[in-house]
């Protein structure tokens, strides 16, 4: 059955900050500038703005805060993000609203700041006085995030054979797409060797697989396609969202390391979209980190499952390769975004506007957000 | 600084009190016989709330692992590297329990066969450990 909302929205503006330790300013005022930035690109007012869509933990701006900011006369709707894709969500669930009816006219967002001295954050879980999932973690010394993944990654390598030098071809290339682009934090290429003198910070996770926490706003403009007709830039299509998750949500008792969530996202998203995987010309897939990739390929159906490993070696991520992935560097290179980095690249390329990183063909792309028990899918067609 | 303990409430009580008299106890539904780790309040199959603590064979395999080299849990400054594994107890599909394991980090293996063993902490923790199966004393 084809789903009614889709192609129902469509992306017309988008802003992305440059990507960096300090950028020097305040969330707010980021925030603020990346989505005036997508509104300008769009040809929007910000009064215009009926919708927000933001997930809104400190240190980023909430929808309450942001519809304060722009000058209009009340909001109808704001929300967070589709399930826990966070990036790619948010910009979903404004799609829904949009489409939907809700509101006629989204901007959805996402801001992170790196950690400052002194600041907690949430991939360090470990707090005095364990209780629920974590009194059974804790005191064996599993307290930072890193380690949960690096236990999937682990049976990952040891099941399905994936090689120390696939993951390098796949970082290699993505430092060598961000040296082309300038929002990048880590646009210096680097080799294979360098890729395998990279220390473990939780083996089997090296330093290099992991993204590097970074202050980073992007934001995009989410209307309805009659709208769209009179305003500046070429409409980019929502053709279909989805989430999901499994029935064990925590990463580490999660009962089958071979299923991620995006295993139930994967269920959704291609009838939504009525489009398949082979109809995307390229792939915008979450790399916080860069091992996830290998779930992300296998669950939605661009590569067989176990076969992710071989598609790096094989050079199949490139952008001359049989599924070009992340052109902008991925979080990986260009900086920790959760994913939102993403969507403004796939905006870009979709509309032909990616400079030097302008991939031959990009008329569909899929992205997707999330770590393992969190999911969101979003494909976007011209 | 001190490895974190565990804060003992209603719901987990019955683990901790079980590693103090060295058993490895786990909720189970006394319904449709799911084991149910870590505690929750109610059946995660068939939504009974008919739980109660039944003993372990104490055995399973490595279903994974990880080696920590990087400072982030207190209690484990000196210890780095580290390792945790994942292990599958043998009872169930898919029953997950962590812990520290007595080998050298270059034996475990995915499929290793442990058996759990205890370290008492204080006179209120002990916690289950997990050492190979089918070592020296012949188990």
């Amino acid at each position: 059955m084809s789903n009614p909302l889709r192609d129902r929205a469509v992306i017309v503006g988008v802003g992305h900050s440059p990507c960096s330790r300090d950028l020097g300013k305040s969330p707010m005022r980021l925030t603020l500038e990346t989505v005036l930035e997508a509104l300008d690109d769009a040809g929007l007012k910000p009064s215009e703005v009926d919708g927000v869509a933001a997930m809104g933990g400190a240190p980023e701006p909430g929808p309450w805060a942001m519809a304060e900011s722009l000058g209009g006369d009340g909001i109808h709707w704001y929300g967070g993000a589709l399930g826990g894709g966070v990036g790619p969500s948010v910009v979903a669930n404004a799609a829904l609203a949009v489409a939907s009816g809700l509101c006629h006219t989204a901007v959805a967002y996402r801001t992170m700041m790196a950690p400052r001295p002194g600041d907690s954050t949430y991939n360090f879980m470990a707090r005095e006085g364990p209780t629920g999932v974590a009194a059974f973690t804790a005191p064996y010394g599993l307290g930072v995030f890193m380690q949960y993944f690096a236990s999937w990654y682990q049976r990952k390598r040891r099941v399905f054979g994936v090689t120390d030098e696939q993951m390098g071809a796949y970082v290699v290339a993505m430092r060598d797409n961000a040296s082309r682009n300038p929002h990048a934090a880590l646009n210096k290429p680097i080799t294979m060797d360098e890729y395998l003198a990279s220390r473990f910070v939780c083996e089997p996770l090296r330093r290099f697989d992991c993204d590097l926490p970074v202050d980073v706003c992007g934001a995009v403009v989410v209307t309805t396609p009659e709208r769209a007709k009179n305003l500046k830039k070429k409409p980019v299509f929502v053709g279909g969202v989805s989430t999901g998750t499994g029935p064990r949500p925590d990463m580490i008792f999660w009962d089958d390391y071979d299923r991620s969530s995006a295993h139930w996202a994967n269920e959704i998203i291609w009838n939504n979209a009525g489009l398949g995987p082979k109809d995307m010309d390229f792939g915008m897939i979450y790399d916080g980190f860069a091992p996830l990739t290998l779930y992300n390929l296998e669950e939605y159906g661009f590569v067989p499952r176990g076969e992710a490993g071989r598609y790096f070696g094989d050079g199949g991520h490139l952008a001359t390769g049989s599924f070009p992935l992340n052109p902008h560097g991925g979080n990986n290179s260009e900086g920790r975004s959760h994913a939102i980095g993403h969507v403004c690249e796939a905006v870009l390329q979709l509309r032909g506007e990616a400079g030097a990183r302008q991939l031959k063909k990009a008329d569909a792309t899929f992205i997707n957000g999330g770590a393992i028990t969190l999911a969101g899918a979003l494909v976007l067609h011209n | 600084m001190e490895r974190l303990l565990p804060v003992i409430d209603d719901l987990n009580r019955y683990y901790w009190e079980a590693a103090k008299a060295r058993r490895l106890d786990m909720l189970r539904c006394q319904d449709c016989r799911m084991w149910i780790h870590p505690p929750r309040e109610s059946c995660a199959k068939c939504q009974s709330f008919e739980l109660k603590a039944e003993t372990l064979s104490g055995r399973g395999k490595v279903y994974s692992w990880s080696v920590m080299r990087t400072q982030g849990n207190p209690g484990f400054e000196e210890k780095l590297p580290y390792a945790v594994v994942v292990v599958e107890l043998e009872e169930q599909k898919g029953l997950i329990t962590v812990g520290n394991i007595d080998c050298p980090i270059e034996d475990i293996d995915i499929g290793l066969p442990v058996r759990v063993t205890f370290e008492k902490i204080n006179d209120q923790v002990t916690l289950p450990q997990w050492t190979v199966a089918g070592g020296k004393d012949g188990q």
